[in-house]
């Protein structure tokens, strides 16, 4: 079998690249940040490590036109193509399919992510499509699937592997039930750097304040929590797995000897917490790890990381840590189910701060229920984090339903939605009703961006240089002018869609 | 009154075992489905972890069954908390319970791993009319928490370390000898090596993947 594991580039008119990889919410950037698609990853190693012939095809980290891709992937005459969908490039994904399915009409087209996982028949209905995998664990799927297809002719109708809808023949299609919520991660490969070009992920990426920088293979999958309403990793057929510490420990080390890594992010929807976390940093002390010159990153919620675990993990150089300040105001965080107090969300950023952590908030606005008071609270506390230096970076988004959350479910049900075409799903502007002007919110963000110029918050940073930590003139220095840029190229998106 | 600001006091905390504490809290009409869980910390300690609600949804106070593990400092935390102390609490979430269309003639299978029987227990007491069966993991008889409260016609131990329970052995190793009816309902709760091989286990005697139900505790 040859299987290609395919991300079309997709430019939008403005010259934009989406970044759709990782079940990201897409967003079109002109300078764009590669992530590495870790499941898909490693679904690439484990389908090439039981002898399948794998082409890792990401037209976007290559950087490569759509035609030039498109005649690529014609050329190398695949038996199997893997894609991944997500709300905003549904459209585009269908019309590809069914271009493919016209140029290579025995080719099997495989969609996976979370959009079609939970509305497969529509995926099914509006294209050619072959099989829409159900589950957010594609490797385990894809690694029965694969070679049972490759054994049996009449796989559409005898295939059982839970977790898949397929398309019997022209009229008919057949589920084969619920997926595994749980796989034991273990048994699943470490990502192949090799395999997929990890080069190419290492550099554009700016939660990197090093590099080469590199993701590693996630320690969860999915969310220990997973009850955020508009958070994929949430819905009733999801749980978390959990990926043994010693084997993620003996990734990182090799990323660091073979590969000679510099920042390693962890991208699991939230990390470790409690006692695991606390022996995984204690093992990169034990390793020696930690005195390699390397940044650790990772994503958390407020409410998991006590003093004495962020205590450790600044000890083992953990730099980056990515949390979800959704909003400020107590109704907000109970309507979305965040499950933390904003005054918890101070006391966790102390410590992140305390012990020389940079935490990156991402903050999002344009809820259909925020009214002015609600999003000035939001504001005025993230500038007061920014100046009080408990946290170091942002990332301010519209709240966008998406892959049929619930927070996307209840949107439509209660009659929010301002569209229903896929195409506008794309974060560049307010798609649901709201009690303020679409203006309003994207004053917000401007607000909020706007204090990475302001002198207190540049006087605040050249504090921390009085620490004389490295990673802070780095931060300075490296990691400015990157937030520059997002800052310009966030607001360039903002002003271009709020002129529309 | 569901909401992450509320301030509910402790009325009970007792020790069932060296290691794991039932904890009871005022309940101020926190309306839940029995087999969800909650966010439940010390009152401003800006940490919480989950916890499925072990009391019913008839019983007018909360309660939750907790184990300390080696390093379980939030455990270990709420076990120290007296009567009177506020705890923090944030939900309901989850959507481990009965389907709203369950019929109750359909026969329902709990699997539990320790304290990964909470939520069955809310489900029983709730709902005591159900056809179920509980199969519980547990390393010796005293560790199944609770047991009195159950049919005991219903209610199976399976002890890994001991033999003095029902049965000499794990979940899985019991399951390679004794078949589930086909159109069971079964909910698993439990670590995720417990869950995932439970799983395969009831997989391989022919139950549909959409009649299994999980819950990863940790
Ligand atoms: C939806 C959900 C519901 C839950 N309900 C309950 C519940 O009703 N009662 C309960 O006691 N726990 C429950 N848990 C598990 C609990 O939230 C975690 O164990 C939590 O980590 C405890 O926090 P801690 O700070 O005490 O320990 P941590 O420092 O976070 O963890 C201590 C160590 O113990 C390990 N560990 C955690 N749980 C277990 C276990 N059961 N057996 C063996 N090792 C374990 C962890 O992997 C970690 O290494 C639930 C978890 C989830 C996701
Ligand atoms: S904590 Fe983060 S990753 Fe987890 S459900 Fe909430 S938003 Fe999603």
């Amino acid at each position: 079998m040859r299987v290609a594991i395919s991300y079309p580039p997709i430019v939008n008119e403005q010259g934009q690249v989406a970044m759709v990889s990782q079940n990201r919410n897409v967003q079109y950037f002109v300078k764009p940040t590669f992530l590495m698609p870790i499941i898909h990853a490693q679904a690439a190693t484990w389908l090439r490590d039981i002898g399948v012939e794998i082409k890792w095809d990401d037209g976007n980290a290559k950087q490569i036109p759509y035609d030039q891709w498109y005649t690529e992937l014609l050329a190398w005459r695949p038996d199997m193509v893997i894609l991944e969908s997500t709300t905003p490039v549904m459209k585009f994904y269908w019309r590809l399919i069914d271009k493919l399915k016209a140029d290579l009409p025995q080719c099997i087209v495989v969609m996976t992510g979370y959009h079609s996982m939970r509305m497969p028949e529509e995926t099914l209905a509006n294209s050619a499509v072959d099989v829409v995998i159900l589950s957010n664990h594609i490797d385990f799927v894809l690694h029965r699937f694969v070679p049972y297809v490759g054994e049996h002719d009449h796989w559409r109708t005898s295939c059982d592997i839970e977790g898949l809808h397929i398309r019997v023949d022209e009229k008919t299609t057949r589920s084969t039930g619920t997926f595994r919520r749980v796989e034991v991660l273990d048994i699943a490969p470490d990502v192949d750097r090799d395999l997929v070009d990890w080069k190419r992920y290492a550099y554009e990426n700016g939660n990197f304040l090093q590099t080469p920088g590199t993701y590693a293979t996630s320690v969860i999958r999915d969310c220990t929590f997973g009850k955020c309403t508009f958070c994929r990793y949430n819905g009733p057929d999801l749980t978390f797995s959990v990926r043994s510490i010693e084997k993620s420990l003996d990734e990182y080390q090799r990323l660091i000897e073979d590969y000679g890594v510099k920042e390693i992010f962890d991208d699991s929807g939230v990390w470790y917490r409690g006692e695991q976390a606390r022996a995984f940093a204690r093992g990169i002390i034990d390793r020696g790890l930690h005195k390699r010159g390397v940044y650790f990153g990772i994503n958390t919620r407020f409410g998991y990381l006590d003093e004495e675990t962020i205590a450790l993990l600044g000890k083992a150089n953990f730099r980056f840590i990515l949390v979800g300040l959704e909003a400020s105001d107590t109704e907000t965080l109970n309507r979305l189910h965040k499950g933390y107090l904003p005054e918890q969300a101070y006391k966790n950023l102390e410590w992140y701060t305390k012990y020389g952590l940079h935490p990156h908030l991402t903050i999002m606005v344009g809820y259909y229920w925020q009214n002015r008071e609600m999003l000035d609270l939001t504001i005025n506390t993230v500038r007061d984090m920014m100046f009080k230096g408990i946290a170091r970076t942002l990332q301010v988004t519209y709240c966008t339903p998406l892959d049929y959350t619930p927070y996307h479910r209840e949107c439509i049900e209660q009659g929010q939605m301002l569209t229903d075409d896929y195409d506008d799903f794309d974060m560049s502007r307010i798609i649901v009703k709201t009690p303020l002007p679409p203006a309003a919110y994207a004053e917000a963000i401007r607000k909020m961006y706007g204090v990475a110029l302001h002198p207190r918050f540049i006087m605040r940073q050249a504090r921390f240089l009085a620490s004389g930590r490295k990673r802070d003139w780095q931060f300075m220095f490296t990691y400015s002018w990157r937030a520059l840029r997002r800052v310009r190229n966030h607001i360039y998106n903002l002003t271009e869609a709020s002129q529309e | 009154m569901n909401t992450t600001s509320a301030k509910w006091l402790v009325l009970a905390n007792d020790f069932i075992r060296d290691d794991t504490f039932v904890i009871r809290t005022e309940r101020h009409g926190f309306a839940f489905i029995p087999g969800q869980h909650v966010t439940l910390g010390l009152e401003g300690a800006g940490i919480n972890r989950e916890y499925s609600i072990y009391s019913g949804c008839n019983d007018d106070y909360l309660e939750f069954i907790v184990k300390i593990h080696p390093g379980s400092d939030s455990a270990t935390a709420l076990g120290a908390l007296k009567p009177g102390a506020a705890v923090a609490l944030a939900g309901p979430y989850g959507a481990f319970h009965l389907p709203p269309d369950f019929n109750t003639s359909t026969p329902v299978w709990f699997f539990a791993a320790g304290v990964g029987i909470a939520p069955f227990r809310s489900i029983i007491r709730s709902t005591p009319d159900i056809d179920y069966h509980i199969v519980h993991g547990v390393r010796e008889a005293a560790d199944a928490y609770g047991r009195h409260f159950y049919d005991p016609t219903r209610h199976l131990t399976c002890c890994s370390r001991l033999s003095d329970g029902d049965f000499h052995g794990r979940v899985t190793v019991w399951l390679q000898q004794n078949i589930i009816p086909c159109n069971a309902l079964v909910f698993i709760c439990g670590s995720a090596n417990m869950v995932a091989d439970t799983y395969e286990c009831l997989r391989t005697q022919g139950l549909h993947s959409d009649q299994l139900l999980t819950e990863v505790f940790f």
